[in-house]
């Protein structure tokens, strides 16, 4: 990874400047068949803290827990000075949203973070993502950054196993497969996150290819119930006004054992449909020193710790070890990898009609 | 709600003079036809859109999405279910409220006035998230009660059913029936009444067959406003009915809008098929009331005879009391409950209890601090402007004898039409193409709240100017008085109750608001609305029932405030 180390102040109008010519560099460089080092070094210019103050709040965009988020980024702005703003917003309300202010120029995002590594992929192809490579990258495998680093990373790993509270569900008779959930005795009693969700996405995604091709269909006949985040299901299923969250975000059973909830996650051995939840600059941004701070933080060991510790999830990272969070390496994840496919609008028409119909819309 | 009486007829020079539109009524149309216009114009385009879902404006046109409608008539057909079964208990329960608080000798009528009309201002959302706390199925306040009392291990009521949202709208929607309805059995001429009295008509019969049909008009008019009310209602389907897989057509779109791709034509048809129920049934109304006479509501004022009703007295006192109960005492004690809770499991222990989602909702959490600035700004902003704009307008349609005075009148009260998510929908599509910075700001909002709640503004507005003798204007005008110094110096002070009592509700109205700020707020301009929808969202119980908590009581302390500042003279 190439650094470059310069520390100086940078007044208004040359900010400008350097922004456009950032742009340019991260939206256009490989496109226009520049040398891959060069394009490199571009992209790993190391950010301004002062430029970074003077730009203002960053505008991060993000589809996960807004209180945790709101904590990270006050421990972020802590330790780098950087001041920024959040709005939670799931992929199906971010993209179109994203989509109509590209159109009009009205956009005012910095960093993204979603739970479809497709769309953030999509936005790359698009040219709507500045590229900037994390000066930790090194500590991501491959599978969980962008096969040419620096346009997204992953910032953490969003498995989906089954859950239940024992208080409602015996054991013996919770559902072990996913197969299971077609048990007449779970008919209205199932709960999937809402198709705004990438999880949801991701979900019947890895699994239509794993499981019998008549299942969604089946499924569908179970009745599950929509919810519009993984909070809701828990809280319902801890209600005991729902029976089986049909796919949960592990970060939700961590956090119920925080509480000393007795809820149970169940990890199938057909797999655990899991997505990587990843981070990008869009290529508008107005702050492009306060956005890059921002992934540099976030993907820094410390920023890993902190922002994994705060929401009990898995770390891409293989150096970041949170309690309570099980061990994704023992753990067979199903996450998409044929990206070409995954990105497929039709393929996306085809899943929101499943998933309304599925969930009674 | 009366209709508003014409102005006298106009002498033949002001039949002359009004050949043309004057400035006080052209400019107001001309604004707020372009405000309700464009949106409703990138509304049909985007229903006819059968080419790319996300092409604004769309290049391919067809019926397509008015097709495949017909596969969810499901939602249409459960929007009116609920619309309806809404507005008959709704309107049920407001007659029999307006008729025991204003006509009886019922003891505490004037306490009762003040607390069945509190559960609007407080606001469907937070009506539906207390009511999801006290009657979930298995954990819901009133089931673990009756569970505990009786040994049963079945719910006595499940709020998450079209039974319970009915139960919900129509209790949160019904202090504007008492509203409108007690203002008109206030004014009625008590003479025929009392005819029936003296021909041997008892209370009950006189009460069913003369008071009644008399209030038919302002009955027609609270029923009217409910029926669109709960028609583009949004909060309660969506947090009672969506994971009870019951969709209407609200939540229908905005699960529409949400997925990726969104189906923005499906969505927009669907609202454009509610603006046309809601304007079907303003059609309804206005012809069962062509052509009939009830002026006995209008005119001079009246006081009408209270009605003892003996042994029933304490009946009706217990029912009013039932209905406070229902719509303000439990649902805020629920609320106050969880806002104190650690978890989402509600312990009865206050030894457990902590104020630490307060703190976190007020002081830690940027967001709704950020938020419940903002809506008090807005608040203010939509109070001020709103009964600036419903004040001119008033005015211009009452005072006025310009022509297309009618015209002007009819478009301000056509939001009432416009579910506000269908509306905000629109207007957000509007914001985006404008050629100046407004996307993303509060003055967008801000102007989409002043368009929406200007029906309630105007209604409000010219029922005070029309109560207002032209005289005392013309007077002052004929001994050289300009229009700004009769304006200052008679019309606005006579108009300050009807102004206070406007602008606190659109204070009102406008921090509760969710459905028309749901598309327009952003990270720089978040409203408590959509932040307690967040917070509903991923937010756990205890901190959103806080923030809703804290909503009240900015509601609340506004209430109080301009009910003290101005006396007893307003009605809110």
């Amino acid at each position: 990874m190439t650094k470059r180390s310069d520390g100086r102040t940078i007044s208004a109008s040359p900010i400008l400047s350097r922004r456009k010519l950032l742009l340019t560099a991260g939206a256009g460089l490989a496109a226009a068949g520049l040398p891959r080092s060069s394009a490199l070094a571009q992209a790993s210019a190391k950010p301004d803290p002062k430029a970074a103050a003077a730009e203002g709040p960053v505008v991060v965009w993000h589809g996960d827990q807004e209180g945790d988020v709101v904590e990270f980024l006050k421990i972020f702005t802590q330790k780098t000075g950087v001041q920024t703003v959040q709005q939670r917003l799931l992929p199906g309300a971010a993209v179109p949203k994203l989509e109509a202010e590209f159109r009009t120029g009205t956009s005012d995002v910095d960093a993204y973070m979603t739970s479809d590594a497709g769309i953030m992929e999509t936005l790359r192809q698009q040219n709507r993502l500045v590229r900037y490579v994390p000066q930790e990258i090194d500590a991501y495998d491959k599978s969980y950054r962008s096969e040419e680093p620096g346009w997204w990373t992953t910032y953490y790993i969003n498995a989906g196993p089954m859950m239940y509270d024992p208080r409602f569900v015996k054991e013996e008779e919770a559902p072990k497969t996913w197969t299971d959930l077609l048990d007449p005795r779970w008919s209205g009693q199932i709960g999937f996150q809402n198709a705004s969700a990438g999880t949801s996405y991701a979900f019947w995604f890895v699994m239509k290819d794993v499981l019998p091709k008549d299942f969604f269909e089946k499924l569908t006949a179970q009745k599950p119930r929509a919810y519009s985040s993984s909070t809701q299901i828990q809280q319902d299923i801890e209600r005991g006004n729902l029976k089986i969250g049909g796919r949960v975000s592990v970060f939700q059973y961590v956090k119920a054992l925080r509480a000393k909830n007795p809820v149970k996650a169940v990890f199938p051995k057909e797999g655990t449909p899991s997505v990587n939840q990843v981070v990008g600059i869009i290529g508008s941004t107005k702050r492009p020193n306060g956005a890059k701070i921002f992934i540099d933080y976030l993907t820094s060991r410390e920023g890993q710790q902190s922002w994994n510790d705060i929401q009990g999830s898995p770390s891409a990272r293989a150096d970041v070890k949170v309690e309570h969070v099980p061990d994704i390496n023992s753990t067979k994840l199903l996450l998409p990898t044929n990206f070409a496919e995954y990105m497929n609008p039709a393929r996306r028409r085809e899943f929101v009609t499943i998933w309304n119909k599925m969930t009674g819309l | 709600m009366t209709s508003v009486a014409e102005p006298a007829a106009v002498p033949a020079a002001g039949r002359r003079s009004r050949q043309r539109v004057r400035p006080e009524v052209w400019i107001p149309l001309v604004l707020l036809t372009g405000a309700l216009g464009y949106p409703l114009f990138l509304l049909v385009t985007s229903a006819f859109n059968v080419g790319d879902p996300q092409a604004l404006p769309a290049v391919e046109y067809g019926i397509g999405n008015f097709v495949e409608l017909l596969d969810h008539l499901d939602w249409i057909r459960n929007t009116l279910l609920i619309a309806t079964g809404g507005t008959i208990l709704g309107i049920t329960i407001g007659i029999g409220l307006a008729w025991t608080i204003h006509r009886t000798t019922v003891p505490g009528r004037r306490w009762f006035e003040l607390l069945v009309a509190i559960p609007y201002p407080l606001g469907p959302l937070v009506g539906a998230l207390a009511w999801s706390q006290l009657g979930a199925p298995r954990d819901g306040l009133i089931n673990r009660l009756f569970m505990w009392a009786t040994g049963a291990n079945y719910p006595l009521i499940d709020i998450y059913t079209p039974a319970g949202i009915i139960f919900v709208e129509a209790i949160f929607e019904a202090p504007v029936a008492v509203l409108i309805i007690g203002a008109a059995m206030q004014r009625m001429d008590p003479a025929l009444e009392e005819s029936s009295s003296i021909f041997g008509g008892g209370k009950w019969r006189t009460a069913f067959k003369i008071t009644l049909p008399l209030m038919l008009p302002a009955i027609l008019s609270a029923a009217l406003f409910m029926f669109t009310s709960i028609m583009g209602s949004f909060a309660i389907p969506t947090i009672l009915g969506t994971n009870a897989r019951f969709f209407v057509a609200t939540n229908a779109i905005y699960v529409l809008m949400q997925g990726y791709p969104p189906n923005y034509p499906l969505a927009a048809a669907l609202g454009l098929v509610l603006i046309a129920f809601t304007g079907i049934a303003v059609w309804l109304v206005q012809r069962v009331l062509r052509g009939r006479s009830f002026v006995v509501v209008s005119g001079r004022n009246y006081r009408p005879r209270l009605v003892n009703m003996r042994g029933w007295t304490w009946v009706l006192f217990a029912l009013v009391l039932t209905y406070v109960a229902i719509s303000l005492v439990l649902p805020l004690g629920a609320l106050l409950l969880a806002s104190v809770q650690t978890s989402s499991d509600l312990n009865f222990n206050p030894a457990l209890w902590t104020l630490a989602n307060y703190k976190y909702v007020v002081i830690d959490f940027p967001t709704t601090r950020q938020a419940i600035v903002n809506s008090l700004m807005l608040g203010v902003g939509t109070g001020t402007l709103g009964v600036a704009c419903a004040t001119l307008i008033a005015v211009a349609v009452h005072r006025s004898n310009s022509s297309g005075r009618k015209l002007l009148e009819q478009v301000t009260m056509l939001p009432q039409a416009f579910p506000r998510l269908i509306f905000a929908f629109g207007f957000l599509w509007m914001v985006l193409t404008l050629p100046f910075p407004l996307y993303g700001t509060l003055l967008a909002v801000l102007l989409a709240y002043v368009v929406v709640f200007m029906p309630l503004a105007y209604r409000g507005m010219s029922g005070v100017v029309v109560q207002i003798d032209k005289a005392l204007e013309e007077a002052a005008r004929v001994g050289g008085a300009s229009w700004g110094r009769v304006m200052r110096t008679i019309t606005v002070p006579l108009l300050r109750s009807g102004i206070l009592a406007t602008w606190a509700l659109l204070f009102m109205v406008s921090v509760r608001e969710i459905s028309a700020s749901l598309f327009l707020a952003g990270a720089h301009n978040q409203v408590l609305g959509p932040a307690i929808f967040n917070f509903w969202d991923s937010g756990g119980l205890p901190r959103v029932s806080a923030l809703a908590i804290v909503q009240a009581i900015i509601i609340l302390v506004a209430l109080y405030a301009v009910r003290r500042w101005a006396g007893r003279e307003i009605k809110i």
